[in-house]
């Protein structure tokens, strides 16, 4: 018998006699003929596939899953009943991988139509040449129709090169919770201003609890909202160049690395870790004991999805007869400076969910139509049943003002917040530039390093990152746009 | 039968039957290698036509090799895993099959049991060891408790038993160094339970050992120790050569059980950024061809000239049977 | 031989243990549920047998799919190395002309050089022609030969005494009919050896779904496994069950075709 050793020339190989020809042609074909039989049995297993369908196919890649998953199956099903000429076709993709498939895809010359991201890649992928503008698939009236009806920070994603290149579909907001009932019981203020909630770090220093130990942790992952809190920007859309030197961006974090002066940057960082580790990933300002009124945290930065948390956190103890906390949200209070100057919302940073349409897919025309449909464009019914069903924020005013839409708002006051708030125009998104992605890892691991190390200068970091960030955009080859003073959804 | 002239009979059948290789070694290996080096010195992003860029692409690979960062690390990882897993396996692998060699009662369940992990699909064994090196609950970490070794961070760790790091920190005293294994680490012991693939091949070559060698051997009075080092370890050495030539190869192309393991990203912190890793991510993940085509060719020359090395050097140790 | 030391036999059992342990382990943790993982990572037997956890599987992947993807591939391939590389290795082996030394050398280079190199302009001229997001893409390839399979042919084929060939020839039979008359039926156990390892290699085969396919109808089971192990984040059980379930038919493939993997019985060991 030949084995893999036998066959690599090792040990003796032994010979066949020879047999009749007869019996090896008689099991060549039997063989053969199982293995064709095979394949064709397999075949035929595509029983469902063939739907007898004249509608074309609009295929839709996005990483949702869990519950998330049967709302946008919802959406699809609702349009693909709510008219007669496309059909979408959704494929969850979550993981690692998306980003890959996708370049892989276009590569391949077989692209999805629409794409959901969240990164922000609109301005790159535009120059790339892997996604169109709307105006290249539907006229350019529509597209700028389609424009103005988004909420600005809605639209700013949306926009590159004064042109409408993705259609966002939902916008994420993150505001400050807190525990109100901690608050009250300890006789404080809700803070007004940055310096009030600082201070508030020191009264629970000095109340000595394991937990919580502070009342509020900054994060450096959150150095975008932080530079827009204090009144600046990262991106000088006038000159085109970036700014991450900006006294707003060394303001804010000379703010974050006073807090590893003030704490000592190691347990801050051990105490911000250990959240990474509760069972569930679990939002720390919630308690986890059963007899513990207080989590982690008193106050919290985290995005509008936490509200089903927290509403899962009531029913739970109330389901086991015990009482919660009661919390609220305000949005991130501003450095007093800043609150000075104007009396308009507070800043901040926001994202959201964006479609995108690959170059090369082959109904594009139906993925603007089904974008159109998910925001509610000339539904905004159906789109405010979805947002609901979703827990997502519109993007458009008309579907926040559906009365369905409106009337859930009232039975969720916490929520409403967030809704008021993504309506601000004092929201910035990460700047919709080519390098927006490099520009904010660069920026975060800036602000990481400058907490982690108080004895390095804000100023000096931020600047040897800004040589490096332009060091990186001469690099990149040259934009098939001009955009010179154009900012996109202004 | 001998051909004169060139198209003779014979030399169309040897083109006839050949002609799958004839076409799919120009389709599948000579123009992909060709145009792969074009490729290196230009910016590629796959969507639009290449750019000539000049040597831009390796210079940045030059940069990386001197701050450690990109390539510099791909390659140390690569070059880590590489270097301990192979001799490993083969020691492994050739203690096992000695083991094998005698008439052990049950040696061909013995036999399966040891081949068999060496059979399963990568993509199950990767899943089944994410779970048995879980830092808190992994049995790996429970074993050695039971044991009283200290558990260990595995697949969570970036720092490695034998980088740099870890010897800075033994240097300092510092407790951390009973962490001392990694993921890369991790990767290894995982290679490790397929060894089975080579226990086989040791084995039939272990069956090709004259006993009369042994024999000679234990009649100038060797023990069983010194027969294993004298006449055994030299038998094998040729099989051992191939062996270490092909494990270095195949080494440095696992990709499957590396995108696995760190869930396509090379984290812990780039930890387990192989360059094959490396390349596939430059390539499809930042559209940087070029840029992955310099070290696709870097990883070829590297692993040419150690080839080749590995060949110069072994007269020294490899023993060729002459007459026996 | 010598008598077998006792710490032999020791080592051996133990050895044999520890590499059996996690495949146990596996089979016993896919049959537990997620809550009793979590609560008892240590114990051996479930306390509850979880035989739903399969069910659950077929539920949340559509593994007659996958299943289905993964024998069409591995016929593909299988049909493809088998017919390609004993062609090219017959012509290596038992063809006397010019150009064989020259091919061989190419099937040898090949075997050095690393995938690195040819991937990606693999697959800008795979999907050139328009194979992109098709099983073709990975099936193509292995009707033109795979360096080390037709090393392996070429071997054996070397080994068939000439006596065999010339007594074919006086039959009056070309290179076709001595090929397919005498070569391939004395080869079968090579070319069932080849198949297998080709088979398995197919089963496995992850990198190729990866680059080609992105419609989940066409994934076969090593890929789609991924898929469910990155979205369904925390159910262990549930991963184990699927790693089981892709596990199985190779398992049973090697049990019934142990020998073409390990060699006789009795063939390996020390004469004695």
């Amino acid at each position: 018998m030949a084995s893999l050793p036998h066959l690599l020339g090792l040990g003796s190989l032994p010979h066949e006699r020879m047999n009749s020809l007869s019996s090896h042609l008689r099991n060549w074909t039997l063989a053969l003929s199982l293995l064709i039989a095979g394949v064709w049995l397999l075949r035929g297993g595509k029983v469902e596939q063939a739907k007898v369908d004249s509608r074309t196919e609009v295929v839709l890649w996005h990483f949702w899953g869990g519950a998330d998953l049967e709302v946008v199956r919802d959406v699809v099903a609702r349009f693909n009943t709510a008219q007669t000429e496309y059909r979408v076709r959704e494929i969850a993709m979550p993981g690692n991988n998306l980003r890959a498939k996708l370049f892989l895809s276009a590569a391949g010359g077989e692209p999805p139509d629409l794409i959901n991201i969240d990164d922000p890649v609109v301005a790159d992928w535009y120059e790339l040449g892997l996604v169109s503008s709307v105006d290249e698939i539907v006229s350019a009236e529509e597209a700028e129709k389609i424009s103005e009806q988004l909420f600005p920070a809605a639209r700013q994603l949306s926009s590159y090169s004064g042109k409408l290149v993705g259609i966002c579909n939902g916008l994420d907001v993150r505001a400050l919770y807190f525990n109100r009932s901690f608050l009250e019981q300890q006789g404080w203020a809700v803070p007004k201003t940055l310096e009030q909630l600082d201070q508030l770090n020191e009264q629970v220093g000095k109340l000595g609890l394991s937990q919580p130990r502070f009342a509020f942790l900054p994060t450096p992952r959150r150095a975008l909202f932080f530079v827009n809190l204090f009144g600046g920007t990262v991106w000088d859309f006038a000159s085109e160049r970036p700014q991450l030197d900006s006294p707003a961006a060394v303001a804010s974090l000379a703010w974050l690395q006073d807090y590893s002066r003030r704490y000592g940057a190691g347990d801050v960082a051990a105490y911000r870790q250990s959240d990474q580790s509760l069972p569930g990933k679990v939002f720390p300002l919630l308690p986890q004991a059963d007899d513990q009124q207080v989590g982690r945290y008193v106050f919290s930065l985290d995005g509008q999805w936490r509200v089903r948390d927290l509403q899962a956190f009531r029913k739970q103890r109330a389901a086991r007869g015990l009482s919660s906390p009661a919390f609220d949200v305000i949005p991130l209070p501003p450095p007093s400076s800043i609150l000075a100057n104007n009396s308009q919302e507070p800043g901040g940073w926001v994202n959201g969910n964006v479609f995108v349409f690959p170059r090369g897919g082959r109904t594009s025309p139906g993925a603007i139509a089904f974008a159109k449909f998910w925001i509610g464009l000339s539904n905004s019914q159906t789109a405010a049943e979805v947002a609901i069903a979703g827990g997502w924020i519109p993007v458009t005013p008309a579907v926040v003002s559906e009365a369905k839409y409106q009337a859930a708002l009232a039975a969720d006051p916490i929520f409403r917040q967030f809704v008021q708030l993504a309506s601000s125009p004092q929201l910035q998104p990460t700047p919709v530039v080519r390098g927006a992605g490099y520009l904010q890892r660069l920026l975060e691991s800036t602000a990481e390093r400058v907490a982690s190390d108080p004895s390095l200068s804000p100023e000096q970091e931020l600047k040897a990152a800004n040589r490096q960030l332009e060091d990186y955009l001469q690099s990149l080859s040259p934009s098939r746009t001009s955009t010179a003073g154009k900012r996109g959804g202004q | 039968m001998s051909s004169t002239g060139k198209f003779n009979r014979e030399t169309l059948a040897g083109l006839a039957f050949a002609s799958p290789w004839l076409v799919g070694f120009a389709l599948l290996f000579a123009w992909p290698f060709a145009i792969s080096l074009y490729w290196s010195f230009c910016h590629f992003d796959l969507l639009n036509p290449p750019q000539p860029a000049g040597l831009s692409n390796y210079l940045r690979l030059w940069n990386e090799l001197r701050t450690g960062q990109g390539f510099g690390l791909a390659l140390f990882n690569t070059i880590y895993t590489v270097l301990i897993s192979v001799p490993l396996s083969i020691l492994l692998g050739v203690v096992l099959a000695t083991w094998l060699s005698y008439d052990v009662p049950g040696r061909g369940l013995l036999r399966s049991l040891i081949y068999l992990p060496a059979m399963i699909p990568v993509v199950a064994a990767s899943v089944l060891w994410l779970w048995l090196l879980n830092p808190s609950d992994g049995w790996v970490n429970g074993m050695l408790s039971w044991i009283g070794l200290p558990p260990q961070n595995w697949l969570t760790q970036p720092r490695s038993a034998l980088s740099p790091e870890t010897a800075r920190l033994a240097i300092q005293g510092s407790p951390e160094v009973a962490k001392l294994f990694g993921s890369k680490d991790g990767l290894i012991l995982m290679t490790l339970w397929g060894v089975g693939n080579y226990v086989v091949i040791y084995l039939a070559a272990l069956g090709d050992v004259p006993k009369s060698l042994y024999e000679a051997a234990s009649l100038d009075g060797a023990n069983a120790w010194r027969r294993w080092c004298h006449v055994t370890l030299p038998m094998l050495s040729p099989v051992i050569l191939f062996q270490l030539v092909v494990g270095i190869i195949r080494g440095v192309q696992t990709f499957t059980s590396v995108y696995l393991l760190s869930e396509g990203t090379g984290q812990p912190a780039g930890s387990l950024l192989t360059v094959s890793l490396q390349l596939f991510l430059a390539a499809f993940e930042d559209l940087q061809v070029g840029y992955a085509s310099a070290i696709a060719w870097c990883l070829f020359v590297i692993l040419a000239g150690s080839t080749w090395l590995l060949f110069r050097t072994s007269s020294a140790w490899v023993h060729y049977r002459t007459n026996v | 031989m010598m008598r077998t030391p006792r710490w032999v036999v020791i080592a051996l059992w133990l050895s044999a243990l520890l590499f059996a342990l996690p495949l146990l382990l596996m089979v016993l943790g896919s049959l537990k549920t997620n809550e009793e993982l979590a609560r008892n990572p240590y114990g051996l037997l479930p306390e509850k047998w979880a035989w739903e956890n399969y069910s659950r599987v077929f539920e949340a992947l559509p593994l007659s799919t996958y299943f289905r993807n993964t024998l069409l591939l591995c016929f593909g391939c299988v049909a493809g190395s088998l017919l390609s590389c004993s062609l090219i290795a017959y012509s290596l082996a038992r063809i006397q002309w010019s150009g064989s030394r020259w091919l061989f050398l190419t099937v040898m280079m090949t075997l050095l050089l690393p995938w690195q190199v040819t991937m990606i302009p693999r697959f800008v001229l795979i999907s050139g022609l328009g194979l992109y997001d098709s099983l073709w893409a990975i099936i193509l390839p292995c009707f033109l030969g795979e360096a080390f399979f037709i090393f392996l042919l070429r071997q054996f084929f070397l080994a068939i005494p000439q006596s065999l060939l010339d007594a074919g020839r006086l039959d009056g039979l070309g290179h076709w009919g001595l090929f397919w008359r005498i070569v391939v039926p004395l080869s079968t156990p090579a070319l069932i050896a080849v198949g297998l390892f080709q088979w398995i290699e197919t089963w496995n085969n992850f990198g190729g779904p990866l680059l080609y396919l992105s419609d989940p109808e066409k994934f076969p089971v090593a890929y789609g496994l991924e898929r469910f192990v990155s979205s369904y984040g925390d159910q262990t059980n549930l991963f184990l069950a699927a790693a089981v379930l892709i596990t199985l038919p190779v398992l049973l493939l090697f049990i019934l075709a142990q020998r073409h993997f390990l060699g006789t019985a009795t063939g390996s060991g020390i004469k004695g």
